[in-house]
């Protein structure tokens, strides 16, 4: 360090002089309001989210179960015309005939 | 003497000290009611407050589906779940009656129009259930006539795509969610699973709000089922027994296909049935449809029980197949002379012939060899038999996971010579078509007794698969050389005697006929005209596919089970041949 530079530290004051925040009753309790009104605002953010999820999940949930009828209403038409009666139905009107002799081969 | 002041102070302190004393006492009061009502009726009110701050919904569980297979393996549903609509209407908010009824009159079914719209009518009435079973398409239909008062909840439902094919397999389900009959009742709790409950914090009008106090069950959805039953079989069973009880005029019929080495229900067909779809048009008088008459109905087996008591001499080596007898036609037991079934006498016969012609004399010269004297039933003749017909099941439920299934009745060993003598050809016991067809299994397969069942695999809903195995009840109750040797006494039958139209070539069949007389209601005899025609047997005989029993009941056309049952029979023996792809033997 330079010798200048010395003696600016030097002569630097070093008393600090404390700088005291005071307030009155009515700083407190705006203070106080408006803290309680972020911790408000933030609650009903959180709040409304959580609302706007849980339509959302009940929207999915609704969707999900017309889905699943939907499902069950193509399977049980799909068994419907997988149906024995429906293949009697079908041999009937394409007048398949029924098989009266079978012959196995046999091995030799 | 007190002063003036003196005494008002004296008397300010008392009522000071009275006023301070009720206070006293009223705080105390106050305190102990706190006490009572925070402590001890803490719960009760914790309850109340509950029921008004929050709500409990049920949310139901999916109920497992029914399968079953055919001979590739592949599974075919044949209970599916299905939303449905239960149409009710408000007659507070219904403007005009008859407008409601005219525009759902396609959805109302048969009920009573008039009565209906009476009930309509009525303000005071606040819930009306006007269809507790309608499809989702009708429900649209309904919701788009916009209608004031009328409302649709969505519930559960069960269709059954086979419509009255396995009718009396499933059973169904009904509008309580509860299974009936069959497989629905017999695995309820399994199929049904446990509803899961989600309790959530309401606000004033009963709408769930988000809290850190909702609380949620998941539901545990049912398993489904796999059945044992081939529905090509079962197709082929239902066709034939339909068509044996139109072409008979009889009053209905079963068959039962099982496999006899392993137990397994391959086909169970009652005649007549009813569709589980619409159950509830089945009318008062025809609720004996719901009944699986193969399991429930008890009946005499008649002649087809004689294979149960030849078996129990061969095995005890009482008899052998050529071990002869002079047939008189007629047999002295006790005070009673019982007769062949034709009142015909055929001299000298042997063990082959008493089967093969179905000599009821015969039966009671092999009850008479069980015992210790060969000229009468003794007492050891009885407990034989007895045990052996226990060793055959008969007299007990076979477990069969089908609700309704009958035990039947078999006389203990104390009962009368004469009775004993009846039951030796399959007269005063009664057994169910199930049991007879199992009995007879345990001679096809060599002597071991199965337990029946129809559930092939319980898939659970974690998709973890449950396979069900044979289950052996006795491996003792033949052996192997009785078996083959009833078996080929069965096979005469076929090929000389009364199952005749079951003769194939190339194959060798082995049966037994039987026409069961029908006990009067008052226990007095015999109905003069009703009988009961079976015909129980299996195949090929050197290494049986199948065991089938068919059953035709109170046939109206005359003669014996080789008109009425041996002939469906045969036309299902030849159908299965085909299907296991058995080849002739060329003999």
């Amino acid at each position: 360090m330079s010798s200048a530079g010395m003696s600016l530290r030097k002569n630097q004051n070093i008393v600090k002089n404390k700088i005291r925040l005071e307030s009155g009753p009515v700083t407190t309790i705006l203070m106080m309001v408006s803290l309680l009104l972020i911790l408000g605002l933030m609650y009903l953010s959180q709040v409304t989210k959580t609302s706007t999820f849980n339509y959302k999940i009940s929207n999915l949930e609704q969707k999900q179960n017309q889905l699943q009828s939907s499902k069950d209403n193509l399977s049980i038409d799909a068994a419907r015309l997988q149906s024995i009666a429906e293949a009697k139905k079908a041999a009937e009107t394409a007048k398949l005939a029924q098989v009266k002799t079978v012959s196995f081969a046999t091995a030799r | 003497m007190p002063t003036g002041q003196a005494k008002m102070e004296e008397s300010s302190n008392k009522r000071i000290t009275i006023l301070v004393g009720l206070m006293c006492l009223f705080a105390v009061i106050v305190f102990v009611r706190l006490i009572y009502i925070q402590i001890f009726k803490h719960q009760s009110f914790v309850e109340i407050a509950n029921a008004q701050q929050s709500r409990k919904f049920v949310i139901p569980a999916r109920r497992g589906e029914i399968f079953v297979q055919d001979g590739n393996n592949e599974l075919y549903p044949i209970a599916l779940n299905q939303q449905l609509f239960l149409v009710a209407a408000d007659p507070k908010y219904v403007k005009n009656s008859n407008e409601v009824i005219d525009k759902l009159s396609q959805y109302l079914g048969d009920a009573d129009k008039d009565e209906l719209r009476k009930k309509l009518d009525n303000k005071n009435n606040r819930y009306i259930v006007l269809n507790k079973k309608i499809d989702d398409k009708s429900a649209d239909e309904i919701k788009n006539l916009k209608l004031a008062g009328i409302i649709l909840s969505p519930k559960d439902g069960r269709n059954y795509p086979e419509g009255e094919l396995f009718a009396h397999l499933t059973g169904y389900v009904n509008n309580d969610e509860s299974g009936q009959y069959g497989i629905e009742q017999f695995m309820n709790q399994s199929l049904a699973g446990t509803d899961g409950v989600s309790r959530a914090v309401t606000d004033s009008l009963g709408v769930p709000i988000t809290s850190n106090e909702n609380t949620l069950v998941k539901p545990k959805n049912g398993s489904s089922i796999v059945l044992t039953i081939d529905r090509n079989i079962q197709s082929m069973a239902a066709r034939a027994i339909e068509d044996a009880v139109v072409k008979n005029k009889a009053e209905s019929g079963s068959v039962i296909i099982m496999d006899p080495k392993t137990g397994a229900v391959k086909a169970m067909a009652n005649y007549p049935s009813y569709d589980p779809n619409s159950y509830q048009d089945v009318s008062a008088k025809d609720y004996g449809r719901f009944i699986n008459s193969s399991i429930t109905n008890l009946s005499e087996p008649g002649s087809g029980f004689k294979v149960i008591t030849m078996s129990a001499a061969l095995n005890e080596g009482k008899v052998k197949p050529d071990t002869s007898y002079n047939d008189t036609g007629e047999s002295q037991v006790e005070d009673r002379t019982i007769r062949n079934a034709d009142n015909k006498k055929f001299g000298q016969s042997t063990m082959t012939d008493v089967i093969q012609k179905s000599l009821n004399t015969g039966m009671i010269f092999v009850l008479k060899q069980l015992g210790t004297d060969p000229n009468r039933i003794t007492q050891k003749s009885k407990d034989i038999l007895y045990d052996y017909i226990k060793k055959f099941g008969f007299g007990e439920k076979t477990g069969i996971e089908l609700a309704g299934e009958s035990k039947g009745y078999v006389k203990d060993s104390k009962a009368y010579s004469v009775d004993y003598a009846n039951m030796s050809f399959g007269q005063g016991i009664s057994t169910t078509s199930l049991q007879l067809t199992s009995a007879v299994s345990a001679i096809a397969n060599g002597g071991t007794l199965y337990k029946p069942y129809v559930i092939d695999e319980l898939v659970l809903p974690n998709g973890e698969i449950k396979k069900n195995k044979p289950s052996v009840i006795r491996n003792d109750v033949l052996s192997s050389k009785s078996a083959a040797e009833i078996s080929e006494m069965m096979k005469q039958v076929v090929q000389k005697g009364s199952g005749w139209p079951t003769r194939m070539a190339g194959y060798n069949i082995a049966g037994k006929t039987g026409t069961a007389q029908v006990p009067k209601a008052d226990g007095t005899g015999y109905e003069e005209k009703k009988n009961i025609g079976s015909f129980v047997g299996f195949a090929p005989v050197e290494d049986p596919k199948f065991v089938m029993l068919v059953r035709v009941d109170y046939p109206k056309v005359d003669g014996f089970a080789e008109k009425t049952a041996v002939p469906t029979f045969a036309e299902i023996a030849k159908q299965l041949f085909i299907y296991y792809q058995v080849p002739p033997n060329g003999n």
